[in-house]
């Protein structure tokens, strides 16, 4: 029940809650669950289901008893509500980011129509004959015994594609995208989970 | 059965300050002790709101006093007890409940009335 007492704390000094009054509610509410706890009941029995949610215990403790400041609560749901925009915001971008990665092309793709039409304008070929070392450049001849040598391999038609494969980026966008979109709600009810304190 | 627990839920939330009003009009109780006293009078809060942010209401608008007092071998606590105008407001309640009971009665008399006929 520890736990349960500290989260109330906590969440009174974010809602700027006196410290005496905050450890006034604490103590009382510890000597309460411990002798309920003597008495063998459970925290349930003494706190109704606000056993389920600390936070929203602690603030309906605090605002109903008229304890957090008037300027507290106001700015901290409207601190709450921007900072779950700008993250519900983020993460629709990054959502639509990563359909767009996974639906579009990932390569490029180049379609060659011939193979002379890219070759270059200029073919300098090379003599290489049975016991010379000659490299210079011969133009316009061939040797009676040799083999003329183009510097490269004309370009065969078809298709080229270069590029990587983005889909896992895609997927992993994705989910940051739905990740977003779930912390930006939790951020805005202000993390209000259904928890289960036991006495302890 | 969710429906009924819902129901019941309801229409405790709607009286439950008469409730912790009634248990510490005569003498005062510390905050599980008014649990107590409820359970004992027949009302298990189980499954309902908590009485404390209730009894922060009531310390507000003043229908209750409090005090710190040592209890029985245990730290010092904080008692609650009725206020004059707390005893006020549960005396117009209770009167408020019986009217709001006895109309709910009739129109069920007569609901079962027509049903029965």
């Amino acid at each position: 029940m520890t736990q349960f007492i500290d989260e109330c704390l906590r969440e009174w000094k974010r809602l700027a809650v006196a410290d005496a009054v905050a450890n006034e509610m604490a103590a009382e509410l510890e000597a309460d669950l411990r002798d309920a706890e003597a008495d063998g009941l459970s925290p349930e029995e003494v706190l109704g289901d606000g056993v389920f949610d600390a936070r929203s215990f602690a603030v309906a403790w605090a605002s109903e008893r008229g304890v957090i400041p008037s300027s507290a609560a106001p700015a901290q749901r409207g601190y709450r509500t921007l900072v779950a925009a700008i993250t519900a915001a983020l993460a629709i971008v990054t959502l639509f980011l990563g359909i767009a990665v996974l639906t579009g092309r990932h390569t490029t793709q180049i379609t060659i129509a011939s193979a002379s039409r890219l070759r270059p304008a200029i073919v300098v070929p090379r003599l290489v004959t049975p016991g010379t070392h000659s490299s210079l450049p011969r133009f316009f001849f061939a040797p009676a015994r040799g083999k003329l040598l183009f510097p490269s391999k004309p370009i065969p038609a078809g298709i080229v594609r270069s590029g990587v494969d983005l889909q896992p980026v895609g997927w992993i966008l994705v989910v940051l995208g739905l990740a977003g979109i779930a912390g930006s709600i939790l951020i805005w009810r202000g993390f209000p989970l259904r928890r289960r304190y036991t006495t302890a | 059965m969710a429906t009924s627990n819902r129901r019941r839920s309801q229409l405790l939330r709607g009286v439950l300050d008469l409730c912790l009003l009634s248990v510490v009009e005569d003498e005062p109780a510390y905050g599980y002790e008014m649990t107590k006293r409820l359970r004992a009078r027949g009302l298990s809060i189980v499954g309902e709101g908590s009485i404390y942010p209730l009894l922060g209401r009531l310390e507000r608008e003043g229908l209750v006093e409090t005090h710190r007092a040592a209890s029985n071998g245990g730290p010092p606590r904080k008692y609650y007890r009725a206020s004059e105008a707390g005893r006020r407001a549960l005396a117009a309640g209770i009167s408020e409940w019986r009217t709001a009971r006895d109309a709910v009665d009739e129109v069920l008399g007569l609901t079962a009335t027509e049903v029965a006929a």
